[in-house]
C-alpha cells in the first residue's frame, strides 16, 4: 500500500516536473542560446567598426584612386597607349607600330573566377637616342598602369646623311599589362574586416612612386560641317 | 490484568497516519521549493530575455553605424582583394627590371641586339651584332667582370660568333644570372 502511494506520488511529480518544467527549461536553454549569439555578433560588429572607425578616409581614398590608375579593374587600352605615346614622347623617342589584341570589349562568359588576374600583351616600336631608349625602358615600368617588359630587340639606324655621333636605336618591344576586376560584394556585414599589416602598408605606399600621364585621346571631328561657313 | 486486544492495529495506524503527515509535509516543502524553482527560472528567462532585446538594439545601432561606412569598407575589401596580386607583380616586375638593368649595362656602345628575352628565370639568350672586334671584346669583358646592379653573372656561354655580310660580327650568347629565379 505504502509503496503504491510512494509511486503515485513520484509520478505525480514527474509528470508534475515535465508539464510545468520542461517548456520553461526549453523556453530558458533557448534564451541562453540566443544571448550567447548575440553577443558574439555584438563583439564582431563592435571589432568590425572600431576598425572601419580607425581607417583614414582620405587615405584609403587617395590609395584606391592610385589603385585604380596603376593596377586596373578594366583592360586598361587607352591609358596605356597614351602612356606610352606619352613617355617616348617625354624622352624625345618616336613611337609606333603599336600590336595588340585587346579582346572582348564586354564581358563574356569567362572560365576563370571574377577577380582573377588577366594580362593585356602588346608590342611596339620606340626609336631615338640609345640613352633615350635605356632611360624609357627604365621608366616604363613605373608608368601607370602597371607594365612588365617581356621582350626587347635593339636595332641599330644610324642616319649617314649627318655627322652625328649618338647612336640612333629603334627597339622592338613586348609588354605586358595587368588588370584584375573588382570584387562585387562585401559578403555579409558580420564579416570581419582585414587589416593591412605593415608590410602590405608599405607595398601600397609604393603605388604612389608610379608616374600617371593623363589619357588623352585624340579629337575627331565628327558629323556633318558646312564647308561654307567662314566665320562671317 | 488489561488485555489490549488493539495494541498491534492501534499501532500500525499511528504510524500510517504519521507517515502520512510527514508525506503530506514534503510534499507541501516540496511544492513550495518547486515553485519557487519556477519563479528564479522564470524570473532568470525573463532577465535574459531582456538582456537579448538591448542587445538586440546595440546589434541594430552598431549595424546601422557599419552600415554609413560602407564606403570606407568596399574601399579596403578592394584594395585588399587586388593586394595580393599586385605585390607578386612588384616583385616579378623587380626581377625584371634588375635583369634589363644588368643587360643594358653590359652592352657596349654600337652593339645591335637582335632580341633578348627579360626571363625571370635568369636564362638569357643574348644575340645580335657589334661592328667590330674590339665591341665584342668590350662586351665579352663586361660579361665576365660584370658587377654593377642586383645580379651577377653566374654562368655565360658564347655558343656562335659569325661575320655578316657588312663586316659586322654576329654573336649568341647565353647568360645565366644570379638571383633573378625565384
Amino acid at each position: 500500500m505504502r509503496n503504491k502511494q510512494l509511486m503515485i506520488m513520484s509520478g505525480i511529480a514527474l509528470v508534475l516536473g515535465i508539464i510545468v518544467f520542461g517548456p520553461t527549461l526549453s523556453n530558458l536553454h533557448k534564451v541562453i542560446k540566443v544571448n550567447k549569439q548575440q553577443k558574439t555578433e555584438l563583439n564582431k560588429l563592435e571589432e568590425k567598426l572600431q576598425i572601419l572607425e580607425g581607417i583614414d578616409k582620405n587615405l584609403i581614398t587617395d590609395r584606391v584612386k592610385k589603385m585604380e590608375m596603376v593596377f586596373p579593374s578594366d583592360k586598361p587600352i587607352v591609358e596605356l597607349l597614351s602612356s606610352l605615346s606619352q613617355l617616348s614622347a617625354k624622352h624625345g623617342l618616336s613611337f609606333g607600330g603599336v600590336s595588340l589584341s585587346p579582346g572582348a570589349l564586354t564581358k563574356t562568359e569567362e572560365k576563370k573566377a571574377e577577380t582573377d588576374l588577366s594580362d593585356l600583351t602588346f608590342s611596339f616600336e620606340v626609336g631615338g637616342e640609345f640613352n633615350s631608349v635605356l632611360k624609357f625602358l627604365r621608366e616604363l615600368e613605373n608608368t601607370a598602369p602597371l607594365m612588365k617588359i617581356d621582350k626587347v630587340g635593339l636595332t641599330i639606324k644610324t642616319n649617314p646623311l649627318f655627322d652625328i655621333i649618338t647612336t640612333m636605336v629603334a627597339a622592338d618591344i613586348d609588354v605586358s599589362a595587368f588588370y584584375q576586376p573588382a570584387p562585387k560584394s562585401l559578403g555579409g556585414i558580420s564579416q570581419p574586416v582585414k587589416l593591412l599589416s605593415r608590410s602590405e602598408e608599405a607595398i601600397l605606399s609604393r603605388l604612389f612612386n608610379f608616374t600617371k600621364f593623363q589619357a588623352v585621346l585624340p579629337v575627331v571631328q565628327t558629323g556633318k560641317t558646312d564647308l561654307f561657313d567662314f566665320g562671317q | 490484568m488489561e488485555v489490549n486486544l488493539f495494541a498491534k492495529k492501534i499501532k500500525r495506524l499511528r504510524d500510517r497516519q504519521r507517515i502520512k503527515k510527514l508525506a503530506g509535509k514534503i510534499l507541501l516543502v516540496s511544492m513550495l521549493m518547486l515553485a519557487l524553482l519556477m519563479v528564479a527560472l522564470s524570473a532568470l528567462a525573463l532577465r535574459i530575455a531582456s538582456s537579448n532585446k538591448n542587445l538586440e538594439q546595440k546589434i541594430s545601432l552598431t549595424k546601422n553605424k557599419i552600415l554609413e561606412l560602407q564606403d570606407v569598407e568596399s574601399k579596403q575589401v578592394y584594395l585588399v582583394s587586388k593586394l595580393g596580386s599586385f605585390a607578386n607583380l612588384l616583385k616579378l616586375q623587380e626581377r625584371h627590371q634588375a635583369v634589363a638593368e644588368a643587360i643594358f649595362n653590359m652592352i657596349p656602345d654600337g652593339t645591335t641586339l637582335q632580341g633578348f628575352e627579360v626571363n625571370e628565370k635568369g636564362t638569357i639568350d643574348l644575340a645580335g651584332s657589334v661592328p667590330a672586334w674590339s665591341k665584342l671584346f668590350e662586351l665579352l669583358k663586361r660579361i665576365k667582370e660584370q658587377t654593377t646592379g642586383q645580379l651577377r653573372v653566374v654562368q655565360a656561354q658564347v655558343n656562335r660568333i659569325s661575320f655578316g655580310k657588312t663586316g659586322a660580327i654576329n654573336f649568341g650568347i647565353n647568360i645565366v644570372l644570379s638571383g633573378a629565379s625565384q
